[in-house]
């Protein structure tokens, strides 16, 4: 059974993939690239095409 | 972190935030220092005890009223229209899948998308709360949490 959809952290938005297809990074947050994300990530995970900054309010 | 909802819902966006511990249209938390008037209740007409909460006093919106809890026990304000219910019409909403999307903490989140909420080995882990309803009643969930553990290392 797939439980979380969606993982809001400082760092990043991630998506669950369908079908245990891992995280996906979809926005990232200020003063991070994707290695530094990657760093201090426990699990693997893809980047989408389009990444763009955390949306703020 | 998942209670700040409440506070960053933008003008014009129209949901409605339901607190487990029995609240629908949960409102950002109040601005310090604005507490309500107390109630004046004569006191042969109400018990001291009672007339003293504060419970009984109009409240205005953003106005702080320390019986006026969300699910982190933190006080939050009433938007218009919000209403008050007990548990298991709470979890009545959350079980029989009226909730459209769950926001909620973690411990951890594996790359499946499985979830660790439940204990640390060791260590008495307080209020996980509705989380075992919340994330079973198919309800879109989203988890918000620190991106590192409190040592800034990774989760494993």
């Amino acid at each position: 059974m797939r439980v979380v959809d969606k993982v809001i952290t400082e760092k990043g938005v991630f998506t669950v993939l369908p079908d245990g297809n891992g995280l996906q990074l979809e926005e990232i947050g200020e003063g991070e690239t994707v290695e530094s994300v990657r760093a201090s990530t426990g699990a693997d995970f893809t980047v989408v095409d389009n990444l763009i900054p955390m949306r703020q309010l | 972190m998942p209670t700040l909802v409440s506070n960053y819902v933008p003008p014009g966006v129209n949901i409605t935030l339901q607190a487990e511990n029995g609240m629908l249209g949960v409102g950002p938390f109040p601005k310090s220092g604005q507490v309500p008037a107390r109630a004046p209740a004569p006191a042969s007409v109400l018990p001291a005890s009672v007339a003293s909460r504060g419970c009984l006093a109009r409240r205005r919106p953003s106005q702080e009223d320390c019986d006026l809890i969300n699910a982190g026990k933190q006080t939050v304000t009433e938007m218009d229209g919000s209403s008050f219910f007990s548990a298991d019409q709470s979890f009545a909403m959350i079980r029989g899948a009226h909730c459209q999307v769950t926001i909620l903490g973690t411990m951890e989140v594996a790359a499946n998308g499985d979830m660790a909420n439940y204990l640390i080995p060791g260590k008495l882990v307080k209020g996980m709360g509705g989380a075992m309803d919340l994330v079973a009643s198919g309800s879109r969930v989203i988890v918000t949490t620190e991106h590192t553990d409190k040592k800034g290392q990774r989760r494993p």
